[in-house]
């Protein structure tokens, strides 16, 4: 309830909006917004005029955008990376190495809903495996155990 | 979902609620919300009155009057409609994620 609400912050908000010059009043501070939340994805309208809470979504949705941008960079990155990696015998002067490496057949695994069902049945395959092969070791081992322990008895 | 207040009067619904549109509005046409200490007696029938912009435009002053003057337990509708006032502002602060400070009021 106070049209100078916001003073005295130094911080710069997540949003741009820049608390060191404050707006005295509130829609100063909204005028300030408003472009921010429209290039988030609002409307003119819908800052203005309906749910004054829509913002927060906006803003969320606004940050998870900007992470998988990131992502996507990053990933884009490590491509590039891996393909200058595979292509850089070639050009080695003095490598007996004249061919490029092979390129990724597959794009990387991300980690998603769906590769984290693809990891969980690779582990219990490699889980099944390993339990045979014990199995079977222990079931050689035995009888080699028990075949020795005969020709003891019997000498 | 923002903050609304609803009630019915005269056998007509109707639904109090403030955005930014509404405020931008109310502080064209003099409202200063800090101005509540010194001038209480008037700002708090504007505030009412600028309430119902958002959803009563053309709801006729002396209407809006009459109805300020028969609403019970006046000092909850004031801090509610504050609440509701503010919250078109303080939807577009980010919470703290860290070093939070917890406070109690004394009322």
């Amino acid at each position: 309830m106070d049209s100078e609400l916001v003073t005295g912050s130094e911080s710069q908000g997540r949003n741009g909006a820049d608390h060191s010059s404050l707006p005295t009043s509130y829609t100063e501070y909204f005028n300030q917004l408003c472009p921010f939340y429209i290039n988030a994805g609002m409307t003119y309208d819908q800052f203005w005029n309906e749910d004054s809470t829509m913002v927060k979504a906006y803003r969320k949705a606004h940050d998870m955008m900007l992470e998988e941008e990131n992502f996507k960079l990053w990933l884009q990155g490590r491509y590039f990376y891996d393909a200058l990696c595979c292509v850089a015998p070639i050009f080695r002067a003095f490598s007996k190495a004249k061919k490029p490496l092979d390129y990724h057949d597959q794009p990387f695994t991300l980690k998603t809903e769906y590769s984290e069902v693809r990891k969980k049945q690779a582990e219990a395959e490699s889980d099944r495996k390993a339990k045979a092969m014990l199995e079977a070791f222990a079931t050689k081992f035995n009888k080699e155990f028990l075949e020795k322990k005969g020709g003891v008895s019997h000498g | 979902m923002a903050k609304q207040l609803t009630f019915s009067y005269n056998g007509k619904d109707y639904t109090l609620e403030f955005t930014r549109a509404t405020i931008r509005q109310m502080e064209a046409d003099g409202f200063i919300a800090s101005d509540i200490d010194a001038k209480p007696m008037t700002i708090l029938p504007d505030l009412f009155r600028g309430a119902f912009l958002a959803h009563h435009r053309f709801e006729k002053r002396p209407v809006i009057d009459d109805i300020y003057a028969h609403m019970t337990n006046k000092p909850v509708l004031i801090e509610r409609l504050a609440e509701m006032y503010n919250e078109p502002i303080s939807s577009l602060l980010d919470d703290p994620t860290e070093g939070n400070v917890e406070w109690t009021p004394n009322w």
